[in-house]
C-alpha cells in the first residue's frame, strides 16, 4: 500500500511548530513540491482563523492577560481556568518597583538578576539566592546587543524547564536595556533543591534543542550545577544564576 | 520550578484543533465549545511534559477523543460518528439505517481500543502509524479489532429485521 511521505499529525505538528527541526526541514520541502499538502497546510490555517474569529480567546477563556504561570507540583490540584485556579501574573509589581533603563546604551554587559516579592510586599533581591516554595520571582536582564533570549532551569536531577519560549522551539526576541523585566514572573512550586537558570543571549535565532542538549551535557561533565560551564559558541553569552529552594 | 504558559498563545496555537476533535465527536457548537474549554485546560496543564517530544498534536487527539467519548457515554445517547458510508464493503449491509443503528449498538458496547481503532480509522482517516502514536495500539492490534467490528456489523446486519436496536 502506497503511503503518503507526511502523515496527517505530522502534517498538523508542523502547522503548529511543534516539531523537531529535522521533521520541521523535512515536511517544508515536501508541501513545497505537493500540492496536496500544500493545500491542506492553507486549509489548516484558514480552520485555524476561522476558529480564532468565531472563538476568541477572551470570549472562551475569560478577559485573563496573555501569559500565566501554570503551577506544575506534584499531586498540586489542576488549575481550571474557569475556576481561577490559574494565578495571572505579570511584570507589573516588578516594574513599578523598580527601574528599568531602555535608553541606555550598553555593550557587553549582559545579565540576569533574580528578584523576589518577600513576605511584606518589598522587592528584593538575596544575596544567597535562597528561596521557597509558594514565593513569587521575578527575572530581570540587561542586554546591549543580544536581542535573543532562551531561559532554561535544570535541577539537581536534570529535569530541565524552559521558560521561554513558552512556545516553539526557538530563541524569543527581547528588546534591549537595562535591568528589564521578563514580561511574566514565576511562583516557585514545591521541588527542594538546587535550581540552575541559564539565559542564552544571542544576535542570531537559536534553538531551543541545541542550548538544552549542552546544558545537559554540561551537567553530566560537571555533576554540579553550581560548577556547571556551558560549552558555547562565541556568538553566545551565557548567565546563570543558581537559585537554592528552601522549606520555610 | 514552575512553568511558563502563555495561555492565549496556546490557545491561539491548539484552540482550533481541540475543537475541530470535538465537534466531530458531539456534533454540536456549543457542546464542542464545553468540551474544548475542559481538553485546553488539561493540555494547558500538560503541556510542559508533551511540548518537548513534539507530542501535542497526538495528545490532542486522544484527549479530545477520549473526553467527548465519555461525555457521550455518560449522558447515554450516541449519535454515531462513524457513518455508514465510510465503512468498507458497506455494500455488503442490507441498508443504510440498519448499518447506522447497528454502529450505534456497535460502537456504544464497544470497548475503547476498539473505538479508537475505528474511529480514528475511519471518521479522523488516520493512518496506523498515527494511530499508533495517539492511542498506543500496534498496527497489528488495530488491524485486529477493525476487523472485529466489521465483523459485528456484518452479524448484525444479517440478523432478521425487526430483532435489534
Amino acid at each position: 500500500m502506497e503511503t503518503h511521505p507526511v502523515t496527517t499529525l505530522e502534517l498538523m505538528s508542523y502547522a503548529v511548530n511543534n516539531c523537531g527541526d529535522a521533521d520541521r526541514d523535512r515536511i517544508r520541502r515536501h508541501a513545497e513540491t505537493c500540492p496536496a499538502c500544500a493545500s491542506r497546510l492553507k486549509a489548516i490555517a484558514a480552520e485555524r482563523a476561522d476558529f480564532l474569529a468565531r472563538f476568541p480567546y477572551a470570549a472562551v477563556l475569560g478577559n485573563r492577560s496573555g501569559g500565566e504561570v501554570v503551577r506544575r507540583a506534584p499531586r498540586t490540584p489542576l488549575y481550571a481556568l474557569a475556576a481561577g485556579l490559574l494565578v495571572a501574573v505579570t511584570a507589573g509589581w516588578f516594574a513599578m518597583q523598580h527601574f528599568t533603563e531602555t535608553t541606555a546604551r550598553i555593550k557587553g554587559d549582559v545579565s540576569i538578576a533574580v528578584y523576589v516579592k518577600a513576605a511584606d510586599g518589598k522587592i528584593e533581591q538575596r544575596a544567597d539566592n535562597r528561596y521557597h516554595p509558594g514565593e513569587q520571582i521575578q527575572i530581570a536582564y540587561s542586554t546591549g546587543e543580544a536581542d535573543r533570549l532562551i531561559l532554561v532551569s535544570v535541577d539537581d536531577s536534570g529535569r530541565m524547564t524552559t521558560y521561554y519560549p513558552a512556545i516553539g522551539d526557538t530563541s524569543i526576541a527581547i528588546e534591549k536595556g537595562r535591568g528589564l523585566p521578563l514580561p511574566n514572573s514565576i511562583v516557585l512550586d514545591s521541588y527542594i533543591g538546587h535550581e540552575l537558570m541559564v539565559a542564552v543571549f544571542s544576535v542570531s535565532v537559536l534553538q531551543l534543542a541545541d542550548v538544552k542538549e549542552r546544558i545537559a551535557a554540561a551537567q553530566r561533565a560537571s555533576g554540579d550545577l553550581s560548577a556547571l560551564r556551558l560549552s558555547a559558541p562565541d556568538t553566545w553569552t551565557v548567565r546563570t544564576v543558581l537559585i537554592i529552594k528552601t522549606e520555610r | 520550578m514552575a512553568m511558563l504558559v502563555d495561555l492565549k498563545s496556546l490557545y491561539e496555537q491548539y484552540g482550533f484543533i481541540i475543537y475541530r476533535r470535538c465537534a466531530t465527536i458531539l456534533r454540536s457548537e456549543d457542546e464542542a465549545k464545553d468540551a474544548m474549554h475542559s481538553v485546553f485546560v488539561k493540555f494547558a496543564d500538560e503541556y510542559h511534559r508533551i511540548r518537548e517530544k513534539g507530542a501535542a498534536v497526538a495528545w490532542i487527539y486522544k484527549a479530545a477523543t477520549n473526553h467527548c467519548f465519555n461525555l457521550l457515554r455518560d449522558r447515554r445517547k450516541f449519535d454515531p460518528a462513524v457513518d455508514a458510508d465510510l465503512l468498507p464493503d458497506r455494500e455488503d449491509l442490507e441498508s443504510r439505517i440498519d448499518a447506522r443503528r447497528a454502529i450505534n449498538m456497535l460502537m456504544h458496547g464497544t470497548d475503547a481500543r476498539m473505538r479508537d481503532a475505528v474511529y480514528f480509522t475511519y471518521v479522523e482517516e488516520l493512518s496506523q502509524e498515527e494511530i499508533r502514536a495517539i492511542t498506543g495500539q500496534s498496527p497489528a492490534t488495530i488491524r485486529r479489532n477493525l476487523a472485529k467490528f466489521r465483523e459485528r456489523v456484518a452479524r448484525f446486519a444479517r440478523r432478521p429485521s425487526g430483532t435489534g436496536q
